[in-house]
């Protein structure tokens, strides 16, 4: 199930009914319920692997958590230590550290091996795993060999159902499977792959260092950790929650709120508007450009990377109004993860308004870890010595830049294309930040006041174009058709093709066109008043009965009758659901 | 406060399923094509317990079976469900709802086997079939098999979600439902026959005959499973069940054969009309009896029809419903039947312009488009021009000689006609005359007339931006009916040369045959037809030989072939030819004037060509080498046992001959242009007239 099925509405319905009968204390439980159903919905096999990585992550952060406790406890019990004694203190400490260090490194690389393993579906599909299929399949063969040679198992196993064959049958429940090496690759792409549920595995990750930082405690109660990586909303698209922000926030009871319960609904139609009427029917035109990219032109492409944007940015925001909105139902407030991005006058700060709870999480594990340091703070400090101040600052902000770009590439995507958005991304905002001095001399010196509206529109602008600029790396899958489509916009532009009607041709007609552009309209004119400070729900809430219900019917009818599903649509998933 | 609050929701709630409802009304779609829309519609109207014949299955059984035609001719109250592309699994639904509603009265159930044999074009079809349908247990049975998943099943309960992209296509037409009645009962009734279409060029032939050593085709896994449901239904439920496949030109021995075998595993009673016997009791001509080549028009349905009225009477347990207590609505609706769809033969056989326009002016909602093309009225008598005048078409009548002309009548009343100096008014002048507006069911009309004096000829009649109008030099005339959407009749009377429109092509064809008109002096169309009759007649024969019996006399062969004209039969001998004709056979081949032949010897080569009826060449040899003889694109040879033992019959690069002992034949069609028979006769084993052989591979 996902947001966009048929059934997604009555399930949070049936959702709500339970958890506000159910009592106060018990409400986490029913949540619990409910988000296992909606995972296993999925698939029975997913819910497995998830249950499991929890698990690990469970057992990991109690057992880092009780490292921690210990240490505390020696270093409060026992103050009136001798030296020799305090000597052995502190080896034991060092040494309960390097345990925790192995215990939080072991469940991150766990975890990570396998986020890697999700993101890397491309290269399953090329082969990535054939010497670990072929390897274990050189296994398999040698231990058949072996066994061949001990009687009754040497004719079970040359009996072409050997025992492993078997046990491989029995646990991955394939009952044809005789080849092993089909077995082990249906093993790669069955289990493996879906694990990779990113979203959660980044918040178990978050959780595990903020353990090991002291930041929180350990959760002591698996199944209460359980319900921060399943809950519903959140699964599907993030937001990559803090535990311990937001798990509090699921476990405490939340009483029912009329206004809350509204106003939430009413997000999630929002969501649905912005998902079904603006972002599908863009992609139908941003797919026949770049997937039928020989038969377009330059204006078409960059029309459909401009569009593409605002798909984008419709088809995620859409998702996290509907996760927000069905979590404010219940009372439960998760993260916001964009704020107005195309109001942003720089790169910097487009990332900080746009997936807030990605950039927040490479900022507090990976960025801020590697500004601390020590060894970078040693070559921060030797080239501040040697080079000068400045060299030294940028020093420390370029380097873990590029590793929280790079990374933030590879989450993306594995293809050389993210790779380069990666750089890309991570070039501008290092560029900007280390010749922000030269930046302003230059306004200063061209006398240009950088508070006017002008400025602010040439700046929001600018990084509109960024932004586009970066989805021409990323949208047509590959690089050389990256470049071959950038190199449109300047050699065969034939700007004609976008007056003539032909864009009409292009997935969607006329109609729906001007509907969806009148719609993105409407986004606009409501997150530039957001901008402004107007909250438009409580706006809305403040109108007389009749005006107040015609918005609402006139928003709800927008997305039955204007919103592209059912039959003729592909029940197209939300874009970022496969991170 | 709490509480008033909390009222709000239900009431918030019970308008937004009321505007759901609503909405799913509004964009639901409304069918009229192959009478969709009223089948099923006028299926509802019909009182409870009556239906006693159902009829289900694709498009040919929509064009072919006209239950009032049944009701008119044998008093039997049937119903013809069948909708385009009626997928086996929508015929199971729409049986079980003719059973819900007539179960006490419905006793045979008549299902087209076209479907069995493939799986329709698009799953959308069913969809199609059943969406009218009310609500019964069945059709959400039905529904929950056909989604193919959860979104899918869901979207199909709800219109509004399943249609809701219809909001750009949405017509005035679309806020107002329809509830008119056009009284066919399921029957779509069409005039075009298919030798007016293009295609009719090179028209398929039926296959008259069966071959059961054919491969059967394999049938659609997923509509066997559905009408294995039908059978049981039937079974279960005391209903007559007969499978039946209606005359199309795409239908193939093999498909018959599968669909033979499968009521023979059922034992179900099949008829199939593509093939003898049941082809030959329709007398059923593809060119004139088909629409397109698949469909039959009004003539093969009444044809079809009739045959299934004979059938039903004498096989089922359907009564004469006539004059009996609670089937009166009958008599209204066959009063209805005969006055708005028979109207379309009826304006098909008239042969005067003027008869044309009054007919078509008393059919009850009908919309009359006229456009002039090229010229119109130079052949118009006065007594025609005086009855337009009285009709409100002066201006028609006073047309100047190759001006652009055009007129709407609407219900029987004139409501304009524009010539060219309307347009001139205008400003324009140098233009065709052009005119567009909506008729009252807002349907949009353009219609354009272009008279040879204004520019090139050309006229036009477009409803709703599709083209009607036959474009042809006189008077293009489109009676459509506006209530259900479709056309009643297209034509065009040639008032520039005749002022009588040429009678129909049985007419024309049976006068030309009867006045000796040689094919080649036959209109192009006239010729297209006696060349598929005589295509046809020469299959009929051959099958009849080729399954009646395996011996035959050569005279009795010969005859039809040298008693019509324009048949060529090549005799040559092979081997041995002579050794056991007997003296009877030697006398009778030389009153055919095969004189060489009746005095062949032992192991001679010969040869012999009977052109239209009589002997035009003989060669008889005694020689050691073959004998041959050559003509255009024709090449025979023949040596006995000591000239080559050859026999060879080469047709345009093609060999025809049998190559056996004794006496190989071929006969050609010079007008068909085509060889429609090959056989030889072993004249030294047997008499000629106990056994021949055929070419197994030839038909």
């Amino acid at each position: 199930m996902i947001f966009t099925d048929y059934l997604f509405f009555p399930f949070v319905l049936l959702a709500l009914l339970f958890y506000f009968i159910l009592p106060l204390r018990a409400r986490w439980i029913g949540l619990l319920v409910f988000s296992l159903v909606f995972f296993c919905t999925w698939g029975l096999d997913y819910c497995l692997v998830v249950l499991l990585i929890t698990f690990i992550a469970w057992l990991a952060g109690i057992v880092i958590d009780s490292r921690n406790h210990t240490r505390t406890k020696r270093k409060n019990g026992e103050a009136s230590e001798t030296k020799s004694s305090l000597e052995a203190g502190e080896s034991e400490s060092r040494r309960k550290k390097q345990n925790r260090i192995i215990l939080l490194v072991s469940a991150v690389v766990i975890i990570l091996v396998l986020v890697y393993v999700r993101t890397q579906q491309n290269l399953i599909a090329a082969g990535f795993f054939e010497p670990v299929v072929r390897t274990v399949s050189g296994w398999n063969a040698a231990i058949r060999g072996w066994l061949g040679t001990i009687p009754y198992l040497g004719e079970l196993v040359s009996g072409g159902k050997g025992w492993n064959t078997a046990l491989f049958q029995w646990i991955f429940g394939f009952k044809n499977a005789t080849d092993k090496t089909a077995v082990v690759q249906s093993v790669v792409y069955t289990w493996i792959v879906p694990v990779g549920i990113s979203y959660y595995v980044l918040s178990l990750i978050g959780y595990l260092a903020d353990i090991y930082w002291k930041k929180q405690c350990a959760e002591r109660n698996y199944f209460k950790l359980l319900l921060f990586v399943l809950y519903f909303p959140k699964i599907l698209e993030g937001p990559i929650s803090k535990h311990r922000i937001v798990g509090p926030r699921l476990v405490e009871g939340h009483r029912f709120d009329y206004t809350r319960v509204c106003f939430g609904l009413q997000r999630v139609v929002w969501g649905f508007f912005k998902k079904l009427v603006i972002a599908d029917h863009l992609s139908f035109l941003v797919n026949e450009v770049f997937g039928n990219y020989q038969a377009h032109v330059g204006s078409e492409f960059l029309l459909a990377a401009v569009l593409g944007t605002v798909q984008l940015y419709c088809d995620f925001s859409g998702c996290m109004d509907i996760a927000l909105g069905v979590s404010e139902c219940f009372g439960i407030q998760l993260e916001e993860n964009f704020r107005q991005p195309f109001a942003s006058c720089s790169v910097a700060e487009f990332w900080r308004r746009w997936h807030i709870t990605l950039g927040v999480w490479f900022k507090d594990y990976v960025f801020m870890p590697l500004v601390i340091s020590p060894r970078l703070m040693r070559i921060s400090g030797f080239l501040r010595e040697r080079i000068g101040k400045r060299a030294g600052k940028n020093f420390m902000t370029v380097i873990p830049l590029a590793v929280v770009w790079l990374l933030t590439g590879l989450w993306h995507g594995t293809g050389k294309n993210y790779l380069l958005w990666g750089i890309y991304w991570g070039a501008l905002i290092s560029l900007s930040t280390v010749f922000d001095p030269e930046i302003r001399k230059l306004t200063k010196w061209l006398k240009i006041d950088t508070d006017s509206e002008g400025f602010r529109f040439f700046r929001k602008s600018r990084t509109f174009c960024l932004f586009v600029i970066g989805r021409f790396i990323t949208i047509p899958g590959s690089l050389a058709v990256s470049w071959y489509t950038a190199q449109s916009v300047f050699t065969d532009f034939t700007p004609l093709r976008l007056v003539d009607g032909s864009i009409f041709t292009l997935g969607i007609d006329w109609p729906r066109f001007i509907v969806t552009l009148l719609a993105a309209a409407l986004v606009g004119f409501v997150g530039s008043k957001r901008e402004k400070g107007v909250h438009i729900r409580e706006w809305i809430a403040a109108r007389p009965l009749l005006i107040r219900w015609a918005i609402y019917y006139a928003i709800i009818f927008a997305v039955l009758i204007f919103g592209a599903y059912g039959p003729g649509y592909d029940a197209s998933s939300f874009v970022y659901m496969r991170y | 406060m709490k509480i008033r609050k909390l009222l709000r929701v239900p009431v918030f709630v019970i308008l937004l399923v009321l505007f759901l409802i609503l909405s799913g009304r509004l964009l639901r779609p409304v069918w009229y094509d192959w009478n969709n829309y009223h089948t099923t519609h006028d299926f509802y109207l019909e009182p409870d317990n009556r239906i006693e014949a159902v009829f289900l299955g694709s498009s040919v059984v929509v064009n072919g079976i006209s239950p009032m035609q049944l009701y008119e001719e044998y008093g039997l109250c049937a119903y013809n469900l069948a909708t385009e592309q009626q997928p086996v699994s929508a015929s199971w639904v729409w049986l079980q709802e003719v059973y819900r509603l007539h179960q006490d009265t419905l006793k045979t159930v008549v299902i087209d086997a076209s479907m069995l044999t493939h799986e329709p074009e698009s799953s959308a079809f069913f969809l199609k079939a059943i969406d009218r349908m009310r609500n019964s247990t069945a059709k959400q049975e039905a529904l929950h098999e056909y989604a193919k998943d959860e979104n899918d099943w869901i979207s199909l309960l709800f219109p509004l979600f399943h249609y809701h992209d219809r909001w750009k296509e949405l017509e005035p037409t679309d806020w107002k439902q329809d509830e008119s009645i056009n009284s066919t009962r399921g029957y779509n009734l069409v005039t075009e026959r298919w030798i007016d279409c293009e295609t009719a060029e090179d028209p398929a032939l039926p296959q008259y005959g069966y071959d059961p050593d054919c491969d059967a085709t394999e049938l659609a896994v997923s509509s066997l499973e559905y009408f294995d449901r039908i059978v049981s239904f039937c079974h279960e439920h005391q209903l007559q069940l007969v499978l039946s496949k209606a005359p199309t030109a795409n239908w193939s021995s093999s498909a018959h054969k599968a669909i033979q075998e499968l009521a023979g595993k059922h034992q179900i009673q099949f008829f199939d009309f593509n093939f003898t016997p049941y082809i030959d009791q329709l007398d059923f001509r593809f060119l004139l009896d088909l629409t397109d080549g698949h469909h039959m028009n009004c003539y093969g349905a009444k044809k079809y029809t009739h045959w299934w009225g004979e059938w039903l009477s004498g096989n089922s347990e359907c009564e004469n419903k006539k004059g009996k207590s609670g089937y009166e609505y009958l008599e209204t609706q066959l009063t209805a039947y005969r006055k708005q769809s028979m109207a379309a033969v009826e304006l098909a056989d008239c042969r005067d312009v003027t008869e044309y326009i009054r007919y078509a002016k008393s059919i009850e909602n009908s919309a009359v488009l006229m456009a002039v093309c090229d010229e119109g009225t130079d052949a118009l008598t006065e007594e025609q021009k005086k009855k337009m005048e009285e009709d409100g078409l002066g201006k028609l009548a006073r047309l100047n000689y190759r001006d652009s002309y055009v007129a709407y009548i609407q219900d029987g009343e004139v409501v304009f006609e524009m010539d060219q100096r309307d347009a001139d008014s205008a400003e324009n002048a140098d233009a065709s005359l052009s005119v567009d507006f909506l008729l009252p069911r807002k349907q949009r009309v353009n219609m354009q007339s272009c008279g040879t004096g204004h520019g090139d000829a050309f006229s036009s009649i477009t409803v709703d931006g599709v083209e009607y109008c036959l474009n042809q030099r006189g008077i293009n005339i489109v009676v459509y009916d506006y209530l259900n959407g479709a056309v009643v009749n297209s034509t065009c009377f040639d008032t520039c040369v005749s002022p009588y429109r040429e009678a129909d092509y049985e007419t024309r064809y049976a006068h030309a045959l009867k006045n000796g008109t040689p094919a080649d002096a036959m209109d192009e169309k006239l010729r297209e037809l006696y060349l598929y009759n005589r295509r046809y007649d020469n299959w009929k024969q051959v099958y009849q030989w080729r399954t009646e019996s395996s011996s035959m006399s050569f005279f009795s062969w010969l005859e039809p072939w040298i008693s019509s004209k324009g048949y060529t039969v090549f005799i040559s001998v092979m081997d041995e030819a002579s050794d056991s004709l007997t003296e009877d056979n030697r006398d009778g081949m030389l009153g055919l004037g095969l004189a060489a032949l009746s005095g062949i010897e032992y192991r001679d080569s010969y040869i012999g060509i009977i052109n239209d009826g009589s002997v035009s060449y003989e060669e008889l040899d005694h020689g050691y080498e073959p004998i041959e003889w050559s003509g255009v694109d024709c090449l025979v040879k023949s040596g006995g046992m000591d000239s080559g033992n050859v026999s060879s019959v080469m047709i345009c690069g093609n060999e025809y001959s049998i190559s056996m002992r004794g006496l190989n034949c071929v006969v050609y069609d010079k007008e068909l242009k085509e060889v429609v028979d090959t056989v030889a006769f072993d004249t030294f084993a047997a008499p000629i007239d106990m056994e021949y052989k055929m070419r197994d591979d030839f038909i």
